[in-house]
């Protein structure tokens, strides 16, 4: 209704990993236009430590940047999630809101939470409940594209001879997204995708060693962050599995019960964030026989720091090569790739003898 | 006898005494590991992780000193909330977990969930007392016989604080934990050194909060929630000044402060934010604790 009389609302959000696409058709549903930011760089970063409180995790200080970056470009309402969690992640928007208030910025914030999800969005779009979770289950299948083009890109790219040609193809599918509308679009996508991927030529004498990603989500989803680590990982010729992701996030508490039961030995209460999926998912990689797994954080994240003396217990006893890395924005590409090569050689040595 | 070990940093300052009473009249012998010292502070960060906040280095600074002083049983309790509707810092959810974990050659750790949405802090302890195999009446008797002695012990101290309130010294509003408050290792002397300069300091956990008003963002930590509050109940007129005092890498403190600052702003009262780590000098702090102090007077005298 509002939207007839009203200009568009232009709504922004933080980006997280490439899940643009599932962030912009939300804001089209909720009757605004998306405006995108530009992909996080080294302004951005700068831009957002300037002005976030000093010791606020990483990512904070990255989406206040993005924030700052749109609204630049002409945004006029920001969407900003906030979890109903234990850690910091909770006050993001809060301290956000403040932040661009103080600023100077003249911004509507929403934040949403669990909670007031659907109310929030019926007040946004002014359409019926009925219209808008019928929107978000499109839009939660298409985070499953998404992460479907991930998980291609998780096999092919360290079976394929020529490893440019994946990243090519995945991010030809990431943009494609954006214009998937209809169910019908993204069988066709997804058809699309598999039958493009499998014509990869293959070098069928590799054998990969197989490695899982756990850790904090914002950190093991954004590329930006842990400098391209998937990428960087496959092209060793790595088989990389990572267990977090949007769609998992989203439905968390269907897998709660579970992984509180199977890290009952080492953690017996939640310490917010993603730490008990992190020991989760260790111990299901251990069983599931990989390799090796990476733990990854943004510096003084309070969960992930408070169970990694638990992860090289784990390690330990199970004799399980595991390398924790804290990111923040003075980790390079470089530092990153060295560290991350010692551990991949380390596990081949191990896996030979 | 059993030996029951309490470490006498982070944890301890929730409930200070509380705990010790409570294990003295059950008859078991409580060992405290003393006061935070150097040797305290480089045993933990050696064994913890580097990114941790400096009062958990130094908590497992005191558990290694009680285990290499040979007690039977490490109390670890596992503080999840002391009010309805709200949680602690996810670092005191895992330490009970961790400790175990860390070393080999530890003694059972007694760790009891402190959870005020599920147990009354009273149930609590009758049911941390059940493990030590002790019959639940005599549980019973023990726990409120302490947390009466406890609970007289804070009227007394709140009593005193607001006295304090009405001298017409210089006043600064000391915001932080307990555990930093009190242990004055980890904050460097700091209230005797306000004391020596002639200010009065004003303990952030002995305000007594009249009424809560509602703050402008639900903060689900417990202790900000009562800052915030406390803060309130002092701000317009009873206080010159505020310094706010968080260790390095306090993922809490780091939200907070951003609110906390912006109510001092709004009163027009100075503040000043002191971050502490394992690195900091005493006369550094000095030197910004007299600059602070000199912009207090100045505005006094005005």
């Amino acid at each position: 209704m509002m939207t007839k009389y009203f200009p568009k609302r232009k709504i922004t959000f933080p980006h997280m990993g490439h899940y643009d696409p599932v962030f912009s058709r939300l804001a089209e549903v909720a009757g605004g236009e998306p405006v995108i930011a530009d992909p996080i760089n080294r302004e951005t970063v700068e831009n957002g430590v300037q002005v976030a409180p000093e010791f606020i995790c990483f990512p904070c200080k990255i989406n206040i940047g993005d924030e700052l970056n749109a609204i630049a470009k002409g945004a006029d309402t920001v969407v900003m999630f906030s979890s109903e969690g234990q850690c910091r992640f909770r006050y993001y928007a809060a301290v956000q809101c403040k932040i661009l208030q103080d600023l100077g910025k003249k911004v509507e914030v929403f934040i949403f939470s669990p909670r007031n999800f659907l109310k929030k969005f019926k007040e946004i779009s002014g359409r019926s409940s009925f219209f808008v979770i019928f929107r978000i289950i499109f839009i939660f299948r298409l985070a499953k594209f998404i992460e479907y083009i991930e998980q291609l890109g998780y096999y092919y790219r360290p079976r394929a001879v020529n490893k440019e040609a994946v990243t090519r193809l995945q991010k030809k599918y990431w943009q494609r997204a954006f214009g998937i509308k209809s169910y019908r679009d993204l069988r066709r996508s997804r058809r699309a995708a598999a039958r493009e991927f499998a014509e990869l030529e293959i070098d069928p004498r590799v054998r990969p060693i197989k490695i899982g990603i756990v850790g904090e989500i914002y950190s093991i989803i954004e590329p930006f962050v842990n400098q391209n680590i998937e990428e960087v990982l496959g092209n060793l010729g790595v088989e990389v599995h990572r267990g977090v992701n949007l769609s998992y996030f989203v439905t968390e508490f269907l897998h709660k019960k579970k992984e509180m039961k199977k890290v009952a030995p080492y953690l017996k209460h939640v310490v917010g964030g993603h730490g008990l999926n992190s020991v989760a998912h260790t111990l299901e990689y251990i069983e599931k026989g990989y390799d090796g797994v990476i733990h990854m954080a943004v510096f003084g994240c309070m969960p992930e720091v408070s169970i990694r003396p638990i992860l090289s217990k784990i390690s330990r006893t199970h004799n399980f090569p595991l390398i924790s890395l804290s990111l923040d924005e003075h980790s390079g590409q470089a530092g990153i790739q060295t560290r991350v090569e010692a551990f991949v050689d380390l596990i081949r040595s191990k896996k030979k003898k | 006898m059993n030996k029951i070990g309490l470490p006498q940093g982070f944890i301890y300052y929730k409930h200070p005494g509380l705990w010790e009473d409570f294990f003295s009249n059950l008859g078991f012998a409580v060992v405290k590991s003393g006061p935070t010292n150097k040797t305290i502070l480089d045993m933990g960060v050696r064994v913890t992780e580097s990114e941790s906040c400096l009062p958990v280095k130094i908590y497992y600074g005191h558990c290694l000193k009680l285990i290499d002083q040979g007690v039977d049983i490490l109390f670890v309790p596992r503080y999840i909330s002391l009010k309805k509707k709200r949680l602690g810092c996810p670092k005191f959810f895992a330490i009970g977990d961790i400790l175990p974990s860390m070393f080999s050659g530890m003694p059972p750790v007694l760790a009891p969930t402190i959870d005020a949405n599920k147990k009354t802090l009273g149930d609590s302890m009758v049911e941390a007392a059940v493990k030590l195999k002790i019959m639940p009446a005599r549980a019973r008797r023990a726990a409120s016989a302490a947390l009466a002695k406890f609970r007289q012990e804070k009227r007394l101290r709140v009593a005193q604080n607001q006295k304090l309130l009405q001298s017409s010294r210089i006043k600064v509003l000391l915001i932080s934990h307990p555990y930093n408050l009190y242990d004055s290792f980890i904050n460097a002397n700091l209230v005797t050194q306000l004391e020596s300069l002639g200010v009065v300091p004003i303990m952030i956990d002995k305000i007594a909060v009249a009424n809560t008003r509602a703050q402008e963002y639900f903060f689900h930590w417990d202790f900000a929630h009562d800052m915030l509050n406390q803060i309130d109940a002092v701000i317009g007129g009873k206080i010159d000044g505020g310094i706010q005092l968080s260790t390095f890498n306090c993922g809490c403190d780091s939200v907070v402060k951003e609110f906390v600052e912006k109510k001092f702003r709004q009163h027009k009262v100075p503040y000043m934010p002191l971050i502490i780590d394992e690195h900091t000098a005493e006369a550094g702090l000095v030197t910004r604790l007299e600059a602070f102090v000199d912009t207090l007077n100045k505005k006094h005298s005005q």
